[in-house]
């Protein structure tokens, strides 16, 4: 079971680490037992490195660690977003299932 | 008793200029004569004069403005919300007048509306956009997250068109101060303008996370990948004033003699467009 969550719902940006933190609860939530979610960044001008580490590398960790058990993909993504996104992962070297 | 300053018409230019004290011994009454202003008015003194009337205002105190008597000057004045008294229409060069932040949220705002007029309404800066936003959103969050002040932090944001087109943006909070909160982790760090240079470094953080201190290093990472001609960040903060410009590859950062002790943490960023 497959569930999207649109990144646009929250603004054309996203630009705080405590906006990364409420969006991350909310899609742990929201996703109940779906296998993969996958983050929809389609509409989204840009995202900060706060937002970026504690939204998707964070969620990322949790995966790995085996606290969230769903799989993430990451699509829609502009070039600046996605950059963004990898730098993210990169700087807290998660090896999680993400998809982009 | 009556405290009186005199803006001078060239003072608003470098926005560092005039001393706009935060004092108690101030009287009671205090009023700013901006009537001989001319043009340009630096986002930073635009900044630095509402906290002084905010600050002063919220103290009790009454605090009159005389405005520009040029038209021009006055129009600018009044769309940059200098006096949160005092509205005016929008100005073409005015990106974001300047904007009180105590919560996160205003950030969120700001940095999406910065980034929108960039790239939506003002053609010969848009390729800013993004280095715009990342400026905003992670200097502007830190001034909140560990400014700790009640006034909140204060932004501005304006389009400079000559000789280059310009965005300038100024970030104001009267916090503990980048050095102090620096050495919450390094106290060893006893220099203030080097505890600032060291704090612009990549995962160096005031907390104890390990996967804090990204702010200014991914500022100056959008920076370099934008179409820029120039990056320059100044950052005032306690005894410290340090310089970073991102011109080709790498930041280059010199530390400089500040001129005074300075309550807070005030940044002026320059980007300059090809």
């Amino acid at each position: 079971m497959a569930y999207r969550y649109a990144l646009a719902e929250h603004g054309k940006t996203l630009a705080t680490r405590p906006l990364g933190q409420e969006l991350r609860t909310d899609l742990v939530q929201r996703a109940g037992r779906a296998e993969i979610v996958a983050l929809d960044f389609s509409g989204i001008l840009s995202t900060s490195h706060s937002f970026a580490d504690e939204f998707v590398a964070r969620l990322a960790e949790e995966i790995e660690t085996g606290e969230v058990t769903f799989v993430i993909n990451i699509s829609g993504a502009s070039p600046d977003v996605e950059r963004v996104v990898l730098k993210a992962l990169e700087r807290r070297r998660v090896d999680a299932p993400v998809l982009l | 008793m009556v405290w009186v300053k005199e803006i001078t018409p060239s003072s608003a230019r470098d926005g560092w200029r005039d001393d706009f004290p935060l004092s108690h011994e101030l009287p009671d009454q205090i009023e700013v004569d901006c009537g001989r202003l001319r043009p340009p008015i630096h986002p930073m003194f635009a900044v630095r004069l509402r906290m002084f009337i905010e600050w002063h205002r919220g103290a009790g105190r009454e605090v009159r403005i005389t405005l520009p008597k040029d038209s021009r000057t006055r129009h600018v004045f009044e769309a940059m919300s200098i006096d949160p008294a005092i509205t005016a229409p929008p100005e073409d060069d005015t990106i974001m007048p300047v904007t009180c932040m105590r919560e996160f949220l205003e950030v969120e705002k700001v940095a999406e509306r910065t980034q929108e007029i960039l790239e939506y309404q003002l053609q010969n800066v848009s390729p800013l956009g993004h280095a715009a936003f990342m400026a905003v959103s992670e200097l502007c969050a830190n001034a909140i997250d560990h400014g700790e002040n009640d006034l909140g932090a204060f932004a501005a944001v304006r389009r400079v068109v000559e000789p280059r087109p310009q965005v300038t943006i100024a970030i104001g909070d009267l916090g503990m101060g980048v050095p102090e909160h620096i050495r919450r982790r390094y106290p060893e760090w006893s220099d203030d303008g080097w505890a600032i240079a060291y704090a612009t470094r990549e995962s160096v953080s005031g907390t104890n996370d390990p996967h804090r201190g990204v702010g200014f290093s991914s500022v100056f990472e959008a920076a370099l990948r934008s179409s820029l001609h120039a990056g320059r960040m100044d950052v005032l903060s306690a005894n410290g004033f340090c310089r970073i410009q991102t011109v080709q590859e790498s930041p280059k950062i010199e530390v400089l003699p500040a001129t005074r002790f300075r309550r807070g943490t005030w940044i002026t960023y320059d980007l300059v467009s090809v």
